[in-house]
């Protein structure tokens, strides 16, 4: 945004308004007041008011105004980059996130340790997935030992079709019928209870034992079905088909009988809802059981007050009995040491159980062995054809390098009569060594690309179970991370995101412990991000609009004096002004002075910038002061020799000069005929120019009186009688001296040069500010430096011609020693001829004819000369025609030829 | 490369015994015996100065007239139009020693302005090999050169401290101001 307004001063709907300004010079009949006043009434009403921050005006007190703009709305400045907040400009907090989300970011601003591993999730322990099993799926067979049990009951064969090993065991049963219990009247008798013969449903044959019995509520109650005439039961095995009703349980099942007079029975077996096969060691009836009286199959329980039970297919066998392993194994050589921590040596094995029948158990064994030790894990579970995974740890064991030997096998338990089946596979064995390790990351010292403030921090990364994670940050200065201008760690142990409280700085750097006390578990470290911010790094700017000096004001308007800013640039930070009119833009140097600035329309700019992101520049305020020719404030006399006393001999003439200046020193006439001059010296008199002749001796003053104002001042001036003037003329002592040194020169050039005959030995052309323009000479003298000459001799004479003011005649010849000097002056330079002997009587008009030549050829290149000699460089040829021993006749004009 | 020559004409002004006529004696190799400037208010000396100006292609040999004037009032008053005409530049001297050198170099330095305007002028302060006995700061000068928009130098005639580089200085601002000027 850029505008333009006329000087404000408190300005209301446009019209300017002085709000103060006690020396306006401006004087304002009442008439013309009063409708000022009403004009800017009326505009007041109908027009909203500007906004304080435009630009405000006062009056100094030295001829001066302050035009200020404030920062506290963009309201007539144009911002970018910047902030307005607070009264002030400051650049602006700009928010940088340092955000990594991939573990390809931490590796590439920093270094893992070899413990350390990167993968798609993020960075985790390292682990050794190496499977030290070879051929662990079956595809070979080799090289495997396939090894059956120890009485051949279950084998360990390699299954090339599946590729898998394969486990068997297969027997037929070893049981026969007994009784069929199709018909019981006879054989079979109710004992607490009524047996009977039920034809519906049996488990096998034509019909089935039933039994209706009622137990009491006491312990002991039992009913059964009793063999009414001994048995020879030599077989130890007993297996009948056994079917409570479901309001007759819970019941148990066991057989009792006599051995001569002694009663023996089997434990008792819980029975459950449905047909059940019940299988009872008949040993437990003692070694002889040849002779058994009162065999009787019993239900036991209490408090049923009306039960049945069913009794089926009884029948007689010996039991087969065994547990036996089958097994593969093979020899491992493990190279290197590893932890025994938990998870540092896992085996693995995938296993199923197709078929598992007519056995007690099937489990399976997994075994490394070495010298020093072994580790057996066993496994078990139902049959079923799907693949179950298994898992043992034999880290303890399998920590020192050498040869292990594992095996996997499979053990079934057997204790039946009837057939039995077992199927078992296994496949995909493993034995690897996880081992993973502690580990640490830790970046680079990250630049931020400036100092920079933390807000946050976010972590995400799993440590969970055995293990841990702590994440570390810190801050510094410098890139040598560990430096004096670096801070402690900050740890975090849990992810989330959390507040930052790490000091500023323009460096971080990042670590991250990982750890766990399990080798086969690992955290993971999947990101990071951290939020800071930082002041803007591009510079900022104001600007404000075009201010015009008011049109009332424009007639006394000077120039502009100074910008003033009320700021703060702390380290590392600036501000720089410029101004410019709206058409153009030149900076202010850091003085502010903007003295060479006269244009009636102004405008500034501040950039603001930092090196430092932590740190702004602020501007508050800008003040442009301006001077304009005030109101006359004092007067002030001056005179040769001031400020020293005024001693001057009665009838002696002291040239007074009197100023008028304003409240800003600023010259408001210096016209003699603009004051009144007066002396109170009876016999002495001051002129209309300020000439005071002195009168009589004594003490007096002058007076002068600016015309039509009351200023004036006054000087005291001492008179010395005319006896006195001796005295005052040691005063005068160095001008009177300089004539004495002149004539001493003088003599002794024409003792040096009466010599000599009669012939121009130098000719110095020399410029009125006594730069010598040319010399020419017929002779080089070695101690004789011609500028220096030139220099020294313009001074005389300069110093004899202001000596004495009132004489107008100059010098314009003298001799020293042997030697005549003639002096012609032009307007622009002045001649000097050195002639050796007697001078020729048309001397002086040959000067003077050379001089005029000169002027007219090379007038205008001497007006303008810079004080390069190349500029003259064709008046050497010309001056040499001057001194040559012929009369000097001017040639035609050389126009163009100077340069 | 050809050098390009220069005259050029520059005032040495300040109050009484600054050490103006030290800085030159220091500065050049004199020629005129200082009783010149006792007699007339003035002596002439002259050094040669090289100059390189970064937006002139030829090196530049500067004559450098000093034009060292008397440092009584009187004499400024009734020869300033003489000595300062054609003045190219300006070395207003003060001494440490004594505040007043400094404030006075403000009625110096308008009388030259008066006669030739605005021209490079430097601020030297002289004898600060006796700042101990300084009645003014490095900041006053500071503010006082500021006022003029000009340099300024602390330097010390007797020990030769800055002297070169201040006359070194003023060649270059006065060739610069030169050349602008044509």
């Amino acid at each position: 945004m850029e505008g333009s307004w006329a000087g404000s001063r408190g300005k209301w709907g446009g019209m300017a308004v002085l709000v103060q300004r006690p020396s306006r010079a401006h004087r304002f009949d009442a008439i013309g007041l009063f409708a000022l006043l009403a004009v800017s009434l009326l505009l007041a009403f109908l027009t909203p008011p500007v906004r304080g921050d435009l630009p405000t005006e006062i009056e100094n007190r030295d001829a001066s105004r302050t035009v200020t703009w404030t920062m506290g709305t963009a309201a007539g400045l144009a911002v970018q980059g910047v902030d307005l907040a607070g009264g002030n400009a400051s650049l602006p907090w700009t928010a940088h996130n340092l955000s990594w989300d991939r573990p390809g970011e931490f590796a590439a601003n920093g270094s893992l340790d070899p413990t350390l591993t990167m993968g798609a999730a993020g960075i985790a322990l390292r682990a050794d997935t190496a499977n030290h099993i070879v051929d662990g799926d079956f595809v070979s067979g080799t090289p495997w030992t396939f090894e059956p049990s120890a009485h051949g009951n279950v084998s360990a064969a390699w299954d090339t079709g599946t590729a898998t090993a394969v486990f068997r065991h297969d027997s037929p049963k070893t049981e026969s019928s007994w009784d069929h219990l199709d018909v019981n009247a006879g054989v079979w008798a109710g004992v607490n209870g009524v047996a009977w013969t039920n034809t519906t449903k049996p488990h096998e044959g034509t019909g089935m034992l039933g039994l209706n019995f009622s137990l009491g509520p006491g312990p002991g109650a039992w009913a059964g079905v009793q063999h009414l005439a001994p048995v020879n039961w030599s077989s130890d095995r007993m297996v009948v088909w056994v079917l409570p009703s479901n309001s007759s349980l819970p019941l148990t099942f066991n057989v009792t009988a006599y051995v001569g007079a002694t009663l023996y029975g089997t434990a008792p077996r819980a029975l459950v809802a449905g047909w059940q096969e019940v299988s009872v060691d008949l040993t437990e009836l003692g070694p002889v059981r040849d002779a058994l009286i009162s065999l009787t199959l019993r239900v036991n329980g209490q408090g049923i007050p009306s039960g049945t039970v069913y009794v089926d297919d009884l029948r007689l066998g010996n039991a087969k009995q065994f547990e036996e392993t089958a097994r593969v194994r093979q020899s491992v050589v493990k190279a290197n040491a590893t932890s025994p921590a938990l998870g540092s040596g896992v085996v693995r094995v995938n296993w199923s159980t197709p078929t598992a029948t007519g056995i007690v158990r099937v489990i399976g064994i997994v075994n490394v062995t070495s010298t020093s030790g072994s580790i057996l894990r066993t496994f078990s579970a139902a049959p079923g054809s799907g693949w179950r995974p298994f898992f043992a740890d034999v880290s303890a064991t399998t920590a020192l390098p050498g040869l292990y030997e594992v095996s996997v096998g499979i053990d079934v338990i057997a204790d039946n009569t009837s057939v039995s089946s077992v199927e078992a596979r296994i496949d995909d064995v493993s034995l690897v060594f996880p081992n993973r390790h502690n580990g640490t990351y830790l970046s680079n010292a990250v630049a931020l690309g400036t100092a920079s403030e933390f807000l946050g921090v976010t972590w995400a990364f799993d440590a969970s179970g055995p293990t841990t994670l702590w994440a570390a940050l810190r801050t510094g200065n410098d890139s040598s991370p560990g430096s004096p201008t670096w801070s402690a760690w900050q740890f975090w142990t849990a992810a989330g995101t959390y507040a930052a409280t790490l000091p500023s700085a323009s460096f971080l750097q990042a670590r991250v412990d990982l750890t766990t006390t399990n080798a086969s578990a690992s955290p993971n470290l999947a990101a990071m991000a951290v939020a800071t911010r930082h002041r803007s790094m591009q510079s900022g700017s104001v600007a404000s609009g075009v201010f015009t000096i008011p049109a009332a004001e424009l007639a006394t308007f000077r120039n502009w004096r100074i910008l003033e800013a009320r700021s703060r640039t702390p380290a590392g930070t600036s501000i720089s002004f410029a101004i410019g009119d709206g058409t153009y833009w030149k900076p202010v140097g850091s003085d502010g002075n903007i003295t060479d600035t006269n244009s009636t329309m102004i405008r500034w700019s501040a950039t603001l910038a930092t090196t430092n992101g932590l740190v702004t520049p602020t501007l508050e305020r800008v003040d442009l002061v301006y001077e304009y020719l005030g109101l006359p404030a004092r007067v002030e006399l001056r005179w040769p020799g001031w400020p020293s006393p005024i001693v001057v001999p009665s009838g002696g003439v002291v040239r007074f000069t009197a100023v008028a200046l304003d409240a800003g020193s600023h010259v408001i006439s210096k016209e003699p005929n603009r004051f009144d001059w007066n002396t109170n010296d009876s016999h002495g008199q001051v002129g209309i120019d300020g000439s005071y002749r002195a009168g009589e001796a004594g003490d007096h003053i002058v007076n002068v009186t600016f015309v039509g104002t009351t200023l004036s001042a006054t000087v005291h001036v001492r008179v010395l009688a005319a006896g006195t003037w001796i005295d005052a003329m040691i005063g005068y002592a160095p001008y009177w001296l300089a004539v004495l040194t002149l004539g001493a020169v003088g003599y002794t050039g024409y003792r040096f040069g009466i010599r000599r005959t009669s012939s121009i030995d130098d000719v110095f052309l020399i410029s009125k500010d006594g730069r010598l323009m040319m010399h020419n000479t017929r002779r080089m003298r070695a101690d004789r430096d011609a500028d220096i000459l030139s220099g020294m001799l313009t001074a005389i004479l300069s110093f004899l011609k202001d000596a004495d003011p009132e004489e107008n005649g100059e010098l314009r010849r003298f001799e020293v020693g042997g030697k005549t000097t003639l002096l012609e002056r032009g307007p622009h330079a002045y001649l000097v001829a050195v002639y050796s002997g007697k001078v020729p009587r048309r001397a002086g008009k040959n000067l003077r004819r050379f001089m005029t030549s000169l002027e007219t050829n090379f007038g205008d290149a001497f007006a303008r000369w810079s004080g390069d000699p190349e500029d003259l460089q064709d008046l050497k040829a010309f001056t040499g025609r001057f001194v040559s021993p012929f009369r000097f006749r001017p040639p035609r004009r050389m126009n163009g030829r100077a340069s | 490369m050809a050098t390009k020559r220069l005259k050029s004409k520059v005032c040495l002004v300040g109050e009484k015994a600054v050490g103006k006529t030290s800085l030159v004696r220091r500065y050049v190799m004199n020629m005129f015996d200082e009783q010149y400037i006792t007699t007339i208010g003035t002596r002439v000396s002259k050094k040669e100065v090289h100059v390189s100006m970064p937006d002139v292609p030829r090196p530049v040999q500067v004559d450098m007239m000093i034009w060292d004037i008397m440092g009584e009032k009187g004499f400024r008053e009734l020869l300033k139009d003489a000595y300062f005409y054609g003045a190219n530049g300006i070395l207003a001297v003060a001494d440490l020693t004594r505040r007043r050198t400094l404030d006075d170099l403000d009625d110096w330095i308008d009388g030259v302005e008066q006669v030739v305007g605005k021209v490079p002028i430097l601020i030297v302060v002289n004898k600060t090999d006796l700042s101990s006995n300084s009645q003014f700061q490095e900041r006053d000068v500071a503010q006082f050169a500021k006022a003029y928009g000009s340099e300024f130098f602390l330097t010390s005639a007797k020990k030769g401290i800055q002297v070169e580089a201040t006359f070194a200085r003023l060649a270059a601002l006065v060739v610069e101001h030169q050349l602008h000027e044509t």
